[in-house]
Order: C-alpha cells, then sequence, then structure tokens
C-alpha cells in the first residue's frame, strides 16, 4: 500500500514538472514568436519608410525635370523648339459658340 | 531513527519546492506590482510620435512641398566593432576622410555626423553596432525661388519659420501623439502590430491657387527685365478678377530677401491710380469720359506746385487724360470729388487694407483719412502719391475693373484636404462689395484699352487680343533723403483679354536704369508674360472663352510661315490651314443643347507648326518675324532685313531671335538675333 501511494506521489510530482515544463515552453515559444514578428514589422516599416523616401525623391526629380524652366531651355537649344507666338496659335471654336469680333 | 540518503535528497526537494514557492508567492503577490513596474520600465518606453506634415500642392495639383523621412547619425566609437566595415560603409555613404577618422576615435564618446541622410544610402552604416540613427521628417521643396518664398521654410526641427508654412501650420502639421513602445535588448524600438490603430493623423494637404507654369514665367520675365534694366527689384502679380484667386507672385530684389514683397512692401502707385479716380467721377456722374478740360498745354501750378504733362495738349477729354496718363488733367477732374468721397473710394478698393492672403507679414499700405491730408493731398493722390499700397492690393482692386465693379476676396489657398483626401475647405468667390456698378467697370475698361492701343502703354499691345491697362511711373523716396532725382517705379497694369478679363497682370520695377516710364518697361513685361502665357499648356487661361474674343490678325501673302500640313499616311488628303481654322469642336450638342448629326471623322493629318493664320481682316502692315532656324549667319540677317527689321546681334537670348519667329511686329522694329560665335 506504502509502495503504492510512494509510486503514485512520483508520478504527480513528474507530471507536475513536464507540466511546468510545457508551460514554460509555450511561454517562451509565444513571446519569441511575438519578438520575432515584432522585429520583422520594425525592419519592415523601416523598409517602408526607406521606399517612401525614394519614392519621393524620384517624384521631385521628376518634377524638377519636368518643369518649364528645366524643359523650355533643352527644348530650344538641344531640339530647336521654341514655344508659338501667339499669331500661331489657333482656337478651335465650339460649334454654337459665340465668336465677338 | 535512521535516516536515508533517498530522504535526504527527497527532504531538500521540499525544502526546496516550498522555497521556490515561497519566492513566487512574494514576486507574484506581494511584490507583483513593483516588479511589473520594473519589467514594463525596461521592455518599453514612451515617446511622441509626430505624424507626418501635409503636402502643399499647386493649383493643378503638383506637389511644391512633401515630407519626407531622413537620417541624423550619431556614431558612438567605444561601441563599435567591426571598424574597418565602419570605415567602409562610411565611405560608401559618401563622407569624407576626416570625418571617418573623427567618428572611430576610440577616445571620443559620442560622434554626430553632419547632414541628413536618404536610408538606402546609409542603410550598411545604420545595420552596424554603435551607429545611431535618428529619424528626421524634412521638407523636400520643387519648384522656383518665387514658389519658395510663398511656401516659406521650417527648421530643423520642422518648426514653421514663414510663409505659407507658418501661417497655415495649424492645418498643415500633423498630430503628436505620446505612445509606448516594446524594445528590445539594446534599446531599439520593437514595433506590434495593435500600435497602427493609435498612430497619429497626418497633416492635411493644402491647395494653393498659385500656377506653377504662370509663377514661372512670371518669374523668368521678371529677372530677365530686372537683369537687363538693371533695376534694383521688381514685383509680377497675376490675379484671377472673377474669383480673386492669386495665380502667380513673382518677387525679385538685388539684395538677399526671402520676403514676398508682393504682399509686405507697399509702393506709390502713381499714374495706376488715376482709372480709379475716373471711375469715381463716372459713378458719381461728375463727369463725362468725353468732356474736355484745360490742360494748360501740359504745365500748370496748383497750390504752388508746379505739375507737368510728358503728353502736352491744351484741352483733353477724361478718355485722354486717362490714354495720355495726363497728371494736371487728372488732378483738375480730381477736384469734383470732395476729399472723403476720394477717400471713400480708395477705402473701398481695399486699399489700405491687408487683403487677408495667409502670408505672414502682409503689408496694410497707406491711405490716411482726409482729416490728415494737407492742401495739395488731394491732388498728390489723384496722382498716385501720398499712399501706399502692396502690389496685391492694387492687382485686387484693378480686378474691380475687370470684374464689374465687385471687389472680390483675394485668394491664396483654393483647398485643404485632410489626409484621408475629404475636402475641410473650400475656397469659394466671395464679393466684399460692388465699388463701381458694371456699366462704370466697362467705361472705365474702354479707357485701359485706348491706353494699349494709342496710348501710353501702346507696348503692351498682342496681336491677338485686345488688352486693356494702365502704366504708371512714379518717383521713389531713398531713406532719409525724400524723392530722389532718376529714381523711379516703372508700373504697369494689364487686364487680359479687354473684353472679357480672365487675368489682371501688375509688373513693377524699382528703380530701373535708363528709361524708366512704366509704358516704355514694364508694359513690355507684361506682354511677354502673357504671350507666354498663351503659348503655355496649363497657365490657368480659359482657351474656351479666349477663342471668342480672339482678334483676328492678317498675315502677309509672302509669309514663311504657310500652311504645311503633311498626311500622315499614304492616300490620307491634307487640310488646308484655313479649313483647320473653320473647323468647329463638335461635342455633338448644339448651342440649344439639341443632339446634332455627328459628321464622319476627318481622317487623321499631322500639321507641322508654324500655319497661316485665316485672312479675315488687315491689320495694318505689322507683318512676321521670320524663321531662321538653320540659315547661315548671313542669311538669317539678310532675311531679317529682307522682311524689313533692323537687326541687333545679341549674345544668348534664351531663343533664336527676339521677338521669336511669327511674332507680329511694325516694319523698321527691331529684332535680336542671337549671335554665338
Amino acid at each position: 500500500m506504502a509502495k503504492r501511494s510512494l509510486k503514485l506521489g512520483r508520478w504527480l510530482i513528474a507530471g507536475g514538472l513536464v507540466g511546468f515544463v510545457l508551460i514554460s515552453a509555450a511561454v517562451v515559444a509565444r513571446r519569441s514568436y511575438g519578438h520575432r514578428e515584432g522585429s520583422t514589422i520594425t525592419l519592415l516599416q523601416r523598409k517602408q519608410a526607406e521606399l517612401e523616401s525614394e519614392r519621393t525623391r524620384l517624384a521631385q526629380m521628376i518634377r524638377e525635370s519636368s518643369s518649364r524652366s528645366r524643359i523650355l531651355p533643352i527644348a530650344e537649344h538641344r531640339l530647336g523648339m521654341r514655344p508659338p507666338s501667339e499669331t500661331q496659335i489657333v482656337y478651335l471654336h465650339r460649334r454654337g459658340a459665340a465668336v465677338a469680333h | 531513527m535512521r535516516i536515508n540518503r533517498v530522504s535526504v535528497i527527497h527532504g531538500a526537494l521540499v525544502v526546496f519546492a516550498v522555497a521556490l514557492v515561497v519566492q513566487a508567492a512574494r514576486v507574484q503577490i506581494f511584490q507583483g506590482k513593483q516588479w511589473a513596474e520594473r519589467a514594463r520600465r525596461q521592455q518599453f518606453t514612451t515617446g511622441q510620435t509626430h505624424a507626418s506634415r501635409g503636402n502643399v500642392l499647386d493649383a493643378s495639383g503638383n506637389i511644391l512641398v512633401e515630407s519626407r523621412e531622413l537620417y541624423r547619425l550619431s556614431v558612438a566609437p567605444s561601441e563599435l566593432k567591426d571598424r574597418s566595415a565602419f570605415a567602409t560603409a562610411m565611405q560608401s555613404a559618401g563622407f569624407p576622410k576626416e570625418w571617418i577618422v573623427a567618428a572611430s576615435d576610440a577616445r571620443r564618446k559620442w560622434v554626430p555626423l553632419p547632414g541628413l541622410h536618404v536610408a538606402s544610402e546609409v542603410s550598411a552604416l545604420i545595420a552596424l553596432a554603435g551607429v545611431h540613427a535618428q529619424s528626421v521628417m524634412n521638407r523636400e521643396y520643387s519648384g522656383s525661388q518665387g514658389i519658395r518664398r510663398i511656401l516659406g521654410n521650417v527648421d530643423a526641427e520642422g518648426k514653421p519659420l514663414d510663409g505659407i508654412e507658418l501661417s497655415m501650420d495649424a492645418v498643415l502639421s500633423g498630430d503628436t501623439v505620446a505612445s509606448s513602445f516594446a524594445r528590445d535588448v539594446k534599446g531599439r524600438r520593437l514595433d506590434t502590430p495593435g500600435e497602427s490603430a493609435g498612430s497619429p493623423r497626418a497633416g492635411s494637404n493644402v491647395t494653393l491657387t498659385i500656377n506653377r507654369d504662370l509663377q514661372e514665367i512670371c518669374e523668368g520675365a521678371l529677372a530677365a527685365a530686372t537683369d537687363s534694366l538693371h533695376a534694383t527689384g521688381g514685383d509680377i502679380v497675376v490675379l484671377n478678377p472673377r474669383t480673386g484667386d492669386v495665380l502667380a507672385m513673382a518677387s525679385r530684389r538685388s539684395q538677399r530677401s526671402f520676403s514676398n514683397t508682393g504682399v509686405t512692401e507697399p509702393f506709390e502707385p502713381g499714374s495706376t491710380l488715376k482709372p480709379f479716380l475716373a471711375a469715381a467721377l463716372l459713378e458719381r456722374r461728375l463727369a463725362t469720359t468725353d468732356e474736355m478740360i484745360d490742360t494748360h498745354g501740359g504745365e500748370w501750378t496748383f497750390k504752388g506746385r508746379t505739375i507737368t504733362d510728358s503728353h502736352k495738349e491744351k484741352a483733353m477729354t477724361l478718355a485722354d487724360v486717362i490714354r495720355f496718363s495726363s497728371n494736371i488733367g487728372i488732378v483738375q477732374f480730381s477736384q469734383r470729388l470732395s476729399p472723403r468721397e476720394q477717400y471713400e473710394t480708395l477705402r473701398d478698393l481695399g486699399l489700405g487694407t491687408p487683403t487677408g492672403v495667409p502670408l505672414p507679414s502682409e503689408a496694410d499700405g497707406t491711405l490716411r483719412e482726409p482729416a490728415r491730408w494737407n492742401a495739395t493731398s488731394a491732388g498728390s493722390m489723384a496722382m498716385g502719391y501720398e499712399l501706399a499700397v502692396t502690389p496685391l492690393q492694387l492687382v485686387a482692386a484693378y480686378a474691380t475693373l475687370a470684374n464689374g465693379g465687385a471687389l472680390m476676396e483675394a485668394h491664396l489657398v483654393k483647398e485643404i484636404r485632410g489626409a484621408d483626401g475629404e475636402v475641410v475647405f473650400k475656397a469659394k468667390p466671395r464679393m466684399l462689395r460692388q465699388v463701381f456698378s458694371s456699366e462704370v467697370s466697362s467705361t472705365v475698361r474702354k479707357l485701359l484699352i485706348s491706353v494699349v492701343d494709342s496710348g501710353t502703354g501702346v507696348k503692351a499691345d498682342l496681336a491677338t487680343f485686345r488688352l486693356a491697362g494702365k502704366s504708371g511711373t512714379a518717383r521713389r523716396t531713398m531713406q532719409g533723403r525724400g524723392y530722389v532725382e532718376g529714381n523711379y517705379t516703372a508700373s504697369f497694369v494689364g487686364l487680359f483679354p479687354a473684353d472679357d478679363p480672365q487675368f489682371v497682370v501688375l509688373v513693377k520695377l524699382d528703380s530701373p536704369r535708363g528709361a524708366y516710364y512704366g509704358g516704355d518697361i514694364a508694359a513690355p513685361v507684361s506682354a511677354v508674360v502673357l504671350r507666354a502665357a498663351i503659348a503655355a499648356r496649363n497657365a490657368a487661361l480659359d482657351r474656351g472663352e479666349l477663342a471668342i474674343v480672339e482678334k483676328r490678325v492678317a498675315l502677309p501673302e509672302s509669309s514663311n510661315f504657310a500652311a504645311r500640313a503633311t498626311p500622315l499616311a499614304k492616300g490620307k488628303r491634307p487640310v488646308s490651314a484655313p479649313a483647320l481654322v473653320d473647323a468647329t469642336v463638335d461635342d455633338g450638342v448644339s448651342s440649344e443643347g439639341a443632339a446634332v448629326p455627328q459628321e464622319p471623322a476627318r481622317p487623321p493629318t499631322r500639321f507641322d507648326l508654324p500655319f497661316a493664320r485665316p485672312r479675315l481682316a488687315a491689320t495694318g502692315a505689322a507683318r512676321p518675324v521670320p524663321d531662321v532656324a538653320g540659315m547661315p549667319f548671313r542669311s538669317a540677317v539678310r532675311a531679317l532685313h529682307r522682311s524689313g527689321f533692323r537687326v541687333q546681334l545679341a549674345g544668348s537670348l534664351g531663343a533664336l531671335t527676339l521677338p521669336v519667329a511669327g511674332t507680329l511686329l511694325a516694319p523698321g522694329s527691331l529684332v535680336k538675333l542671337q549671335h554665338i560665335p
């Protein structure tokens, strides 16, 4: 009888220890996963910020390059183009619009 | 009793287990709060999260300024583990050698690196131990210097200093929230998925009424004018008279200045004020446009002060007083107005009162009450002296002559949208008061048409549109010296097109050397601005309306600009130029709103510009400047001479000829030809 209860006690202790180890492992695994995810989010957010910053820089370069003050001299000197004089512009009249002269 | 070893071990284990439980109970139950707080302090940190500042856009939606994340770097040399990798990363990030040496110096504790850096350029550096990066939201400005003046600036901490950045800070700046976030063992931030829900709201986006293309046109014209005339400065302001929208505001000063002088620097307007006096007289029926007045042959003494006219006549009508800008005439006519009436007219036009555009340091201008006038003040004010107006005030006042007599509130902000795109504010045209009746406004506009047609502003005239305008030349004062001989403000205000104005343009040049009459030097600048605006793709002009009021002009038969139509594909018949001009844009709806039958689609045809305009009405002997592109230099000179022009060689014009090929000019006009040896 005494031998039997001793055996049961050992099993209980062993079971308790195993349970403790399992619960601890689960907690550690959960925290590790959270930490890893947090690091990934941080990394992705930094990457996103970098890309946004790069996009802003490129968009600004495009805006600068396509601005009138930049394009006009290039078009005139390299391509021989020039803005039309006012007499060279033809206005198309919408049908029905009154023309005052 | 015999104690065996197993019992001892069991006992020890039990004691250990009990001690563990007791300690756990002490930590968890009795000291729980204390330890939880300590853990929170260790694992989490609090800080302020700033949302990005809103963008500023022009009226067409082009971004003028936006925020961009950059990094400010610092190095703790003692924390560096791999110095050779650090040196390589520094080198590839573009740091000079002295900074690499300084940042690697183990004797120093903390080395802040200069400048702000793009993450992609310094990512290798940031990844190294010992390199600390601080994220900074930097403002990236695009656009010209003039746009920068309007936008203003922010300091290194993101605090606004001037311009729109300062005046609209409340809407541009995003929210700042205090937040708590997890950090790793090195103290670096660890983001968690739940955080984004509490992220601060970004600043609103502000859309200005400024048109970027028109602004650049104005700045280019102003720079060319001030340089060629050696003026100490100048301003060009363009306003939409129907809505009060400020479309362009260019300023230039010989001294380094970041001020928007279009709103901060008042000046004596001189003769540009005369049309308002004429309007006041007509409004009160105190004069008619054809009423003659004695102008004393161009010299007259009034209350001990001699007044002279440039255009000397014995007598002039009110219309001619405006056309030839007669000082004697306007002073005499203005005597019919009481000082109170004269003052109220100018006050009702908004002179002496800030327009309220959201720019810091807007000047009031000066308009004294009649009680503070002296004996000659009424006369002086009729000639545009003894009062000071800002360029913006003057164009807003001229808008009353363009829109039927209503003083419109000037706008610089068109729209404000929240970060989510929802419209928070939309500017609507707001009439402040009806200053003149529409009949009087229309009559005065006719007087202003005559100024450009045959008066002091002929140099502002355009070939294809009628322009109304008024020139002004006023003596300038210098600090402590009063009015100084040879120091003038030359100005011109134009209403374009005269029949139904879309623009009010003010050109003002300060202290030009040589020529100084507004009609001689400011009026041509106005024509340059308007010609460029007409040619620009997007310069805030309604071309449908321009088509209605367009002036048809004649071209000589021998023009170099004969139509050259080139079919795109074989068998496609080219369409002649007159056929094109007569064509209408058919939207399938007649003027009455009824559907009209669609014509069969025309074959696609490519036109090589320039091409001839319809010859509907002859307008004298004006002829186009020939296209000399590709010609040898001598041939180009001969071609210009053959066309009846005088030729002057010039270095860098920005074009082959100035005026450009195709511009209609009277025979004998001077054409500058670019000569690059």
